[in-house]
């Protein structure tokens, strides 16, 4: 019985279970130089200072560069990395604490993007500065992995030097009376199916059958989302689910 | 009897899929329309995020622009404006006044290099881009929860569903097309 309520109940909870189109490669590493612009000796620098962060459970940083934002389609550089962002969910899922530099080297534009349990530690005024006093000076002189490296540090300075933030407000409503009413409808709904087939004498309830019921279909799959764990031995595991909501600032050099 | 029985569970199977599909229905629509509110309060905070910039923002301004009174005035009044809006209508008029009021005042700013030069001020235009933005996203995490919504209000057969319980239509929040028009007159004229 509570399986055929779940089944239902997750039929029509469909809501956003649709898995939109992927618009940008999957994450390799804490660096993704797609643009191919960082030298070694930073991208090493960087992904060991991202683990030692994430293992930490300070912040989830991702290190990203592309060749230009038009070839993934998009207007500006904060709906990119607001999509980015998203789609690798970058950050612990609850705590949020994901933050995504993302330089786009034809645009020349630069963008900190801080996840909503960041957005204390790394309020917008130092993120822009961050990039016009940090990045910005080495992109200028083409030295881009270094320049990265420079706001990598300066990030983590902001966030392991400030007192721990106040915990962000929840998001999403509570419960809803509606859903007993609904199983008190399929409670009764059963019963009365039930006392039918005893007064046609069969006796037994078939409560397998009711499992095996096909009209439901097999139910829906899993609610998209990683579930990645980021704590496997030094490797990377993927992000873990965090949001953000256009916090951050931009730059160009 | 055996043939009144299977009649009776067919009636009453047909009650089970029946219920399934008019409360999974009703489910669906509350819990959209609790996203709904739930989305237009996060764009509520970043509105209210950007009317607290405002005070700092003008006083530095001010500083270095002080003839610039018409400006003033018009971001102070979309502020007021805001505050006193009840209706999600009101609010989205009001915020998208302040966007264009705004919009202004960074074309002013741009007269002014001293202003641009200084440090707490390029603090608080990357405060306020960063809000621009955060409404921009949730602008659109908003639009697209009421795109959901009423896409299900008017679809069959959920459409019977809504007028029976009156889910009523949810407004969009349009971005400021006016906006992008002010500042170009303002640009064309100064």
């Amino acid at each position: 019985m509570k399986i055929l309520v779940s089944i239902i109940l997750s039929l029509f909870l469909f809501a956003e279970a649709d898995a939109a189109k992927k618009i940008f490669p999957a994450p390799t590493g804490y660096v993704n130089d797609l643009a191919g612009v960082i030298d070694a000796d930073s991208k090493g620098k960087m992904t060991v200072f991202a683990e030692r962060l994430a293992k930490e459970g300070k912040a989830e940083i991702a290190i990203v560069t592309i060749q230009s934002i038009k070839e993934f389609g998009f207007a500006d550089i904060e709906e990119a990395a607001v999509k980015l962002f998203e789609e690798w969910g970058i950050g612990k899922k609850g705590k949020d604490n994901g933050i995504l530099i993302l330089a786009s080297m034809k645009d020349r534009k630069i963008k900190i993007e801080v996840g909503y349990g960041l957005e204390e530690k790394v309020p917008d005024g130092r993120a822009g500065e961050i990039i016009r006093n940090g990045i910005a000076p080495y992109f200028k002189s083409q030295r881009y992995g270094e320049g990265l490296y420079k706001g990598l540090l300066l990030l983590s300075e902001a966030i392991e030097g400030a007192a721990p933030a106040a915990k962000k407000q929840k998001r999403g409503g509570g419960g809803f009376p509606i859903e007993i009413i609904i199983i008190i409808v399929f409670v009764l709904a059963t019963l009365v199916s039930m006392i039918m087939q005893i007064i046609r004498g069969k006796g037994k309830v078939g409560g397998r059958r009711y499992r095996n019921n096909t009209f439901w279909g097999s139910g829906s799959g899993g609610f998209g989302g990683g579930g990645w764990s980021s704590d496997s031995g030094g490797g990377f595991g993927g992000f873990s689910g965090g949001s953000s909501g256009g916090g951050g600032a931009s730059g160009d050099w | 009897m055996k043939k009144a029985g299977i009649i009776l569970i067919a009636l009453a199977l047909l009650f089970i899929l029946f219920g399934g599909w008019l409360f999974g229905y009703y489910n669906s629509f509350v819990n959209m329309d609790e996203g709904i509110k739930n989305a237009w309060a996060q764009v509520e905070n970043q509105l209210q995020r950007r009317s607290d910039l405002i005070p700092n923002l003008v006083n530095t301004v001010k500083g270095y622009a002080k003839h610039e009174k018409e400006i003033f005035e018009n971001i102070a009044s979309a502020r007021a404006k805001l505050a006193g809006a009840q209706s999600i209508g009101d609010k989205i008029t009001a915020a998208n006044e302040m966007t264009s009021a705004l919009g202004r005042l960074l074309l002013i700013v741009e007269r002014y290099p001293n202003l641009k030069a200084d440090q707490s001020f390029s603090k608080l235009m990357d405060e306020l881009a960063g809000t621009e933005n955060r409404i921009a996203v949730e602008r659109k995490r908003y639009n697209d929860k009421v795109m959901e919504y009423n896409q299900m209000r008017r679809r069959f057969p959920s459409n019977i569903i809504a007028s029976m319980f009156n889910f009523a239509e949810a407004a969009y929040f349009k971005a400021p097309e006016s906006a992008k028009e002010a500042t170009k007159v303002d640009f064309g004229v100064k």
